[in-house]
């Protein structure tokens, strides 16, 4: 008889155990130990409590599938500042180009120069 | 969008609002989106693999520049987008703000999306962040108490779960629950067990650690138990039942977008809110 009750006493304490763990069950992580593991498989209190979390899950999961009306106008200002947004990319981007052309023509131009100079040096040299 | 973009296929005629998608998106954008699910009704069918591979595509083509095809992104997605933004700051004016953050966000870092991950999981990360920098933010001018832990409370009139028309006892109160959720419980639950994204994302969105998201994950779900099951007392240790567990929003912490983009190490900007 008083064996009974420590039996009964320690499920007890493995339900306790259990019930901090069961939250994590559903994402199927490990009992923290095989005893708590066998415990949860073998308790129908444990397995009750189990199914209601995985109860609220599922219901949970459904929420994922439900719309809220957009309210008047949301999609019509994204839309306005996305655009705002592309603009100002777009204007900086010919921005960096026209740079670019710049600095392409400066670089063209200096090494035209350079080879100009280079063999007005070398015509100079030839003739002297 | 990895199988499309190598070498495009001839567009279906599913795809081809794309081809025109000024157009298309101004127009639809007009219309008013499927009667809400405030009644609990499913506002829209699952996305099957069919719309999965267009908005791909969609995001494909805004990928390589097209600025109609983002807009189409905008239109096709905004409504759930907008469903979870309102689940995780609990109130119109925050989610709309967090929306137009959030496809901004998107509209600048889309040209790093390489479509490892789905469309929609790419952007509930930025939605996700984006609610998190609200959330801090409302947390802040609510200064008196750094009371994050009292529930965002939503006015809205048709708000009460029992006036509405056919919804479930059950649902109802597991959705009254969750919007009676601390903000920082109800965060990481909304993320993990109704937009299933990975622990991992939700960690590093909200700029916390994998085990602290985790925590508020399991603390969250037994409120939820518990909010469902009143008469069934779980053999939950003392002080799981009823008692007022505090997990602050962390106020101080600095958000980092950890996204897609910033794998490859270019988080520059993202991060920035452009209030």
């Amino acid at each position: 008889m008083r064996r009974a009750a420590a039996r009964k006493g320690s499920v007890v304490r493995r339900c306790d155990r259990a019930a901090a763990y069961l939250p994590a069950a559903l994402d199927g992580e490990h009992a923290p130990d095989p005893h708590l593991a066998r415990h949860v498989e073998s308790c129908i209190g444990c397995q009750a409590e189990l199914a209601r979390y995985r109860r609220v899950a599922r219901l949970l999961g459904q929420l994922r599938h439900e719309c809220e009306e957009l309210p008047p106008g949301l999609v019509a200002d994204v839309l306005t500042s996305v655009e705002r947004a592309a603009r100002r990319r777009a204007a900086r981007r010919a921005h960096a180009g026209r740079r670019a052309a710049l600095a392409g023509g400066v670089a063209a131009a200096l090494a035209a120069a350079g080879v100009a100079a280079a063999s007005l040096a070398r015509h100079q040299g030839a003739s002297a | 969008m990895r199988a499309s973009s190598g070498g495009r296929a001839a567009p279906s005629p599913a795809d081809r609002g794309v081809e025109t998608a000024t157009g298309v998106a101004r127009r639809a954008s007009d219309q008013k989106p499927g009667r809400s699910a405030r009644g609990g009704r499913p506002g829209r069918p699952e996305r099957d693999a069919a719309g999965r591979t267009r908005l791909a595509e969609i995001a494909d083509a805004a990928r390589r520049g097209d600025d109609g095809a983002f807009e189409q992104l905008v239109v096709e997605t905004s409504p759930e987008i907008y469903a979870l933004a309102l689940r995780l700051v609990g109130n119109e004016h925050d989610a709309s703000d967090v929306v137009q953050e959030t496809y901004l966000r998107a509209f600048r870092s889309i040209d790093r999306f390489r479509g490892e991950a789905a469309v929609s999981t790419w952007l509930y990360r930025i939605v996700a962040n984006c609610s998190s920098t609200q959330l801090r933010r409302s947390a802040r001018s609510r200064h008196a108490a750094l009371d994050d832990d009292t529930a965002i409370a939503d006015t809205r009139p048709d708000r009460d779960p029992e006036t509405a028309a056919g919804t479930t006892f059950e649902r109802a109160r597991l959705v009254a629950a969750l919007e009676a959720l601390p903000a920082s419980l109800r965060v990481v639950v909304v993320l993990r067990d109704v937009y299933d994204l990975p622990h991992d994302a939700i960690a590093s969105e909200l700029g916390i650690s994998r085990s602290a998201a985790k925590v508020r994950l399991h603390r969250g779900r037994r409120r939820l138990r518990e909010a469902l099951y009143p008469d069934v007392p779980g053999e939950a240790p003392a002080g799981a039942a009823g008692a007022a567990e505090t997990v602050p929003f962390p106020v101080g912490e600095r958000l980092t977008w950890a996204g897609p983009g910033a794998a490859r190490g270019r988080a520059q900007g993202v991060g920035r809110a452009a209030v």
